[in-house]
């Protein structure tokens, strides 16, 4: 693998990495033939971030899968993360990196394992940073943003100058969507005494947008953490920002593209709304996992052999179902493998249809029946009054059959303990986000690239 | 009960801002008053959580180009509100070029303090920002506690140096001790001393004006070179150094010996007032 960026380039590029690393802990690093890919997912899998560099974006990219090609036979070239805060040594001052960088190589050195960032200054003088990274599996967020019913796009100065309305402490905006207008609105239900904080409200003309495109009226909220992140991007590459989005519950798509040489794409979870709320919490299934959990599911990617351990752990407090797919995923480095942690966050409340939209034709009970046959765990999924919830997904391994057992036992202790849970009163909230992007991402995965190992999504109708 | 006001002059708007950002810092919660005259802003803590009290008055006709206001009753045509400033000021701050802002109180549900906010937009289109911030009416029999504080006969008045040099000062002797011995008398002098056991700290000034004070008759003129002291809470009067955020054009220091310490900040017409009762030692 290697890409020379140009001079005028180091700018996006390196805000790019600003941008994934006020949003997730490490960024994934994947050259592809269709140009570099870094991508990031936040701990709590509510956010992911992907941009692709084309090879036009760069001087000279060569994604080095010839070379993977010849080492060991596989079509994929190599994959692997690195540390946002690693990565942000080389980048951190971008005023005077835009000053005096001529030109940025980014090479693999596989004899020491170390992905290096050559800086080529004025003057001749050159900076070499060596990373460590860790070689993982690629993280890959499915969306659909061509699909959803509205569409808002927008000036980066715009949506900065709305977001700069909010106070720094706010967590999340609400985006109520309306043929006459489109209003920005603090996020506060979830505070003791809604009564008691401020209420924020911005309204904006939809002629004030680029492009407004009302497919159904909605209400969606999400974290402002990451969209100020996204806007400090899109600001500094001067481009709009077009949302897509569809209800509450589902994700938000915030895309940044520039014709040729790059596109960021951000998956954002949504809150679901309250309906969807109250009936969640009567299920201790649909509760979401803390954050932390998440966190060691990505941590047991990593590190293999210590996975036990921490299942064990995860078990004593009430661990999900995204475990248990884990544990199976991480002593093979499939490259192909998706980011099944990813894929297996929990409660997604949405019925099949959604996943249909994404391009699934099969009705959920088909797809059920072929993951059996693929000898796919599959995690028994609840139904709840009438409303599907969506088991997370646990990741498909071709070759090992002995994961679906444990799934299993760990799964009877696992509800027992969340029910437990459920009566303590005084427990932290459930986590209100549906990272449903990961969710439905594997089913369609599937679908869409054969040639990946499959990742299968049951479905929740019809086991229990 | 209404309230309706407009703020159009963009000086305006930073100065009020600048105003209540002080008044936030010095107090989380407060008392703000609104009459057909002036809007005040009020703090008075009981004796046993501090004693403090800050009285600050803004005239309205000096931000508001419109007002309109409508108290309890005819004979008592005023309003108190119980606020967090910090709520005012944040909102205010997304105000810094906008085109005008409107306060009025509001009624959803609960009564809020509704500003509005026109923000200037580069198209045609007006673009308004609304924050709601929640207050908490102050009915009519607790407005007796809210009353102006009387002005003790003071000691010794005194003008105060810089207050950004008094702020360093202080800032230092906050991490020797806890408490502060501000002392000055009638010949322009003024001292700030901390103790431990280990060691004692005095900054002295000199030159400094001492405006002239009003005292009856019967009381004769005390010795310009006696010191009054106050030994007040060093936290709290760095905390006050730090909020400002006003030129004030005077800065008066009234000390009556060993009881209290009045800090009288005076900008145009806007003034504020801080009590800051003695520790005893």
């Amino acid at each position: 693998m290697k890409c020379v960026i140009p001079g005028v380039n180091i700018k996006v590029f390196g805000r790019a990495i600003h941008s994934l690393s006020k949003i997730g802990e490490e960024i994934y690093f994947e050259p592809q033939e269709d140009g570099l890919s870094l991508k990031t997912v936040n701990s709590s899998r509510s956010a992911y971030s992907c941009f692709l560099f084309a090879p036009s974006f760069f001087q000279d990219y060569d994604d080095g899968s010839g070379q993977i090609d010849s080492q060991d036979g596989e079509d994929n070239g190599l994959r692997c993360k690195i540390t946002v805060k690693s990565c942000l040594t080389v980048f951190r001052s971008m005023s005077t990196i835009e000053k005096t960088v001529e030109r940025c190589k980014i090479t693999l050195n596989m004899d020491d394992s170390r992905l290096v960032f050559m800086l080529y200054c004025k003057h001749g003088i050159v900076k070499t940073h060596n990373l460590a990274f860790i070689e993982c599996e690629t993280l890959q967020a499915v969306f659909s943003k061509d699909l959803t019913p509205n569409v808002l796009t927008a000036p980066a100065r715009l949506l900065c100058d709305v977001v700069m309305n909010f106070q720094t402490n706010q967590e999340e905006v609400s985006l109520i969507l309306s043929p006459e207008k489109v209003s920005f609105k603090n996020y506060i239900e979830d505070e003791p005494d809604p009564n008691k904080v401020m209420h924020t409200e911005l309204c904006l003309q939809p002629e004030e947008f680029d492009n407004c495109q009302v497919g159904v009226d909605t209400e969606v909220t999400f974290c402002l953490k990451e969209l100020r992140a996204i806007l400090a991007f899109a600001e500094v590459v001067g481009l709009p920002v077009s949302l897509h989005f569809e209800t509450a519950g589902r994700p938000i798509v915030l895309s940044i593209s520039s014709d040729a040489s790059f596109e960021a794409n951000f998956v954002l979870a949504t809150l679901a709304d309250a309906q969807t709320q109250t009936s969640g919490s009567q299920h201790p299934r649909s509760q979401l996992p803390s954050s932390s959990r998440y966190d060691m599911a990505s941590a047991t990617e990593i590190s293999g052999p210590t996975t036990t351990q921490e299942e064990e752990d995860m078990l004593d407090d009430d661990m999900d179902d995204e475990m248990l797919g884990h544990d199976e995923t991480m002593p093979s480095y499939t490259p192909s493998l998706q980011l099944d942690d990813l894929t297996a966050t929990a409660p997604i409340r949405k019925p099949a249809p959604s996943r249909n939209r994404q391009g699934s034709p099969q009705p959920s009970t088909s797809r059920l029946s072929e993951q059996t046959e693929r000898q796919t765990p599959t995690i028994p999924h609840r139904t709840t009054g009438g409303e599907q919830f969506a088991s997370p997904v646990i990741p498909n391994q071709n070759t090992n059959t002995k994961p679906m057992r444990i799934d299993v036992s760990l799964l009877e202790e696992d509800d027992d303990d969340e029910e437990e849970e459920e009566a303590v009163p005084g427990t932290p909230p459930s986590k209100k986000f549906r990272s449903m992007f990961f969710g439905s991402q594997a089913s369609t995965c599937t679908q869409l690239s054969q040639s990946v190992a499959p990742v299968l999504a049951c479905d929740t109708d019809d086991e229990d | 009960m209404r309230f309706r006001g407009k703020l159009v002059e963009i000086g305006c708007i930073h100065h009020f801002t600048r105003v209540i950002g002080t008044v936030s810092k010095l107090i989380k919660q407060c008392v703000l008053r609104i009459t057909p005259a002036n809007w005040y802003f009020i703090l008075s803590e009981k004796l046993v959580n501090g004693g403090v009290q800050i009285w600050c008055d803004l005239p309205q006709g000096h931000f508001f180009d419109e007002y309109a206001m409508e108290g309890v009753c005819q004979e008592a045509n005023e309003i108190y509100l119980e606020l967090a400033p910090e709520n005012l000021v944040k909102a205010l701050k997304t105000a810094q070029n906008a085109k005008w802002i409107k306060i009025k109180l509001t009624k959803k549900n609960t009564p809020y303090l509704t500003v509005e906010v026109d923000l200037p937009t580069l198209s045609a289109h007006s673009r308004t920002v609304v924050h709601d911030i929640p207050v908490y009416v102050v009915p009519r029999r607790l407005w007796p506690e809210y009353e102006e504080p009387k002005l003790p006969d003071f000691d010794v008045s005194i003008v105060m140096p810089q207050l950004k040099l008094l702020r360093n000062i202080v800032d230092k002797m906050k991490n020797l001790s806890n408490y502060v011995a501000l002392s000055a008398n009638q010949n322009g002098e003024m001292k700030l001393m901390v103790e431990t056991d280990m060691v004692s700290v005095s900054t002295h000034f000199r030159d400094l004006l001492n405006p002239a004070v009003n005292r009856g008759d019967d009381s004769e003129e005390p010795d310009p070179e006696v010191f009054s002291e106050a030994r007040i809470d060093i936290r709290k009067l760095a905390q006050f150094l730090v909020g400002q955020q006003i030129n004030y054009t005077r800065v008066i220091c009234n000390i009556v010996h060993r009881r209290v310490v009045h800090f009288l900040l005076l900008h145009d017409d806007v003034s504020l007032q801080y009590f800051m009762p003695v520790v005893a030692s």
